[in-house]
């Protein structure tokens, strides 16, 4: 029964994670002392045509 | 020969800088009229972007009348709202003054006000101070009652008449050591002053005894100041305000100078635009509140122009500062910090009068750039208070200022500056 358990998990190993984005995922791996890197990372802003291309301009 | 970027680049240096070597200064306290431009006979100011009195929500239209009636320009309230509605009362925007109105901010000419002096750009600006056990009372909450009407008489002829003489006799109260070192013990100066109140206590309370007042007169005087909450609030905006009118004007700055909400829309006004609104419907805070039984549909949306506070750089951008604030909302030190660096992503510069030790000493953002905030996406964290729809404070929080409102101003800014 514990050999069929073991087979089944997606984590044989000890994981090493990359968590992008919720920083509290990250946390419950690390207090779980499963290694984990944190990357810091936003979706890419959307914005209007008109105003990307004003952005071009002026900043 | 420089380009438009580079133009801007100039232009908000000097807006930011204005901000940076500001040096408020409490000088006086005077009746409105004396000391807000154009304040006139049968004129009534109001916090947030301009509105009529029928858009207005109740808390902004009370507070009309009370003002009407506080002035004694109508006897009764009916008569009070007849002679608004005929256009016998001119109704302006605070923001469109030298002044600032947090709440409702109800200000007739009568009504005394804290004089800030911005000594080194020479402006003036003017706020109400708060109403000792009316809090906010008739100029924050827009409320008229008959002790509402006697506690604004002890305050003029009882009170201010001492404090008058203290702050006159001191040559003036800088204030920007107080907010920078109550932003080491604490404070961001909007949602919480506790730090600041008890350094302004003690920078004055010698002052005032030192006065010829009668030892009625001066406990009078310091129970005002020392049991009023959060009283140093308003010198606060005082000070914020009286820079921001200098960091105004200025041809091509991109500088956010102006962000408040009348509880239908929520405007800003940017440096190089002047005095040009752009608006977007008023957000709700999310935050604590006071009470179990209130929820959101509780919640006024945004009113109040203390958002002053955020454009100078403290509030909502000093998150970092207050970690007791944000533990309002849940957060954690390290989300407080986490929050101050965001907002350093959408300004133009640090303040190096605010070293913050939870940032390991270094300094608060100041100058909010419309540019970097939609770049970014990042909109600007204001802090406040909760009001209901009856004006009764309710809790703390925060909001975002609407993308909206930057969007609309880039594109006012490229019809301005590049033809």
């Amino acid at each position: 029964m514990a050999d069929s358990l073991e087979k089944k998990t997606c984590c044989p190993q000890k994981p090493r994670v990359i968590n992008i984005g919720l920083a509290s995922f990250y946390e419950a791996l690390v207090s779980q002392k499963v290694k984990a890197t944190q990357l810091e990372w936003r979706p890419p802003v959307k914005q209007s045509e008109e105003i990307a291309s004003l952005l071009d301009d002026l900043l | 020969m420089m380009d438009i970027r580079e133009k801007i680049t100039a232009a908000n240096e000097q807006a930011v800088s204005r901000i940076i070597n500001s040096d408020p200064v409490w000088a006086d306290i005077l009746p409105a009229g004396e000391v807000i431009d154009g304040l006139t006979d049968r004129m009534i100011l109001h916090s947030g972007p301009p509105i009529a009195y029928e858009d207005m929500c109740m808390l902004h239209q009370r507070g009309m009348v009370s003002g009407v009636l506080f002035e004694g320009w109508a006897k009764t309230e009916a008569e009070a709202v007849k002679l608004i509605r005929s256009g016998g009362i001119r109704i302006e925007s605070a923001l469109d003054h030298n002044t600032v109105g947090a709440g409702t901010g109800i200000i007739t000419k009568s009504v005394a006000m804290i004089v800030v002096e911005d000594r080194a750009n020479g402006t003036r600006a003017a706020t109400f101070p708060a109403e000792g056990p009316f809090q906010g009372g008739f100029c924050g909450w827009g409320l008229y009652s008959p002790e509402i009407a006697e506690n604004l008489r002890h305050m003029r002829e009882d009170l201010f008449p001492v404090i008058r003489k203290m702050i006159r006799n001191r040559g003036g109260l800088p204030l920007k050591p107080i907010l920078a070192e109550s932003m080491q013990m604490g404070d961001e100066n909007h949602t919480r002053q506790t730090a600041s109140d008890l350094l302004f206590l003690k920078k004055i309370v010698l002052d005032i005894l030192k006065t010829d007042a009668s030892k009625e007169e001066l406990l009078a005087a310091m129970e005002y100041i020392v049991e009023t909450p959060r009283f140093f609030h308003c010198f606060g905006q005082g000070a914020a305000r009286s820079a921001l009118l200098a960091a105004s004007g200025i041809p091509y700055s991109t500088m956010v100078t102006a962000v408040c909400g009348n509880a239908l829309e929520f405007g800003i006004k940017v440096s190089g635009l002047g005095d040009r609104w752009f608006t977007a419907p008023a957000p709700m805070m999310k935050g604590r509140y006071t009470s179990s039984r209130y929820s959101e549909k509780d919640q006024l949306p945004w009113i109040g122009d203390s958002c002053v506070v955020e454009c100078y750089g403290m509030g909502g951008l000093a998150a970092a500062a207050s970690p007791i604030v944000c533990s309002l909302r849940g957060m954690k030190l390290k989300d407080a910090i986490a929050l101050t660096r965001e907002m350093g992503e959408i300004c133009i510069t640090k303040n190096r009068n605010f070293p913050i030790p939870n940032l390991d000493f270094d300094f608060l953002p100041v100058g909010i750039d419309i540019r970097k905030v939609l770049k970014t996406g990042i909109a600007p964290e204001i802090h406040g208070g909760m009001f209901n729809h009856e004006g009764g404070l309710i809790g703390a929080g925060s909001a975002r200022v609407p993308m909206a409102c930057f969007e609309k101003a880039l594109k006012a800014f490229a019809e301005t500056h590049q033809k």
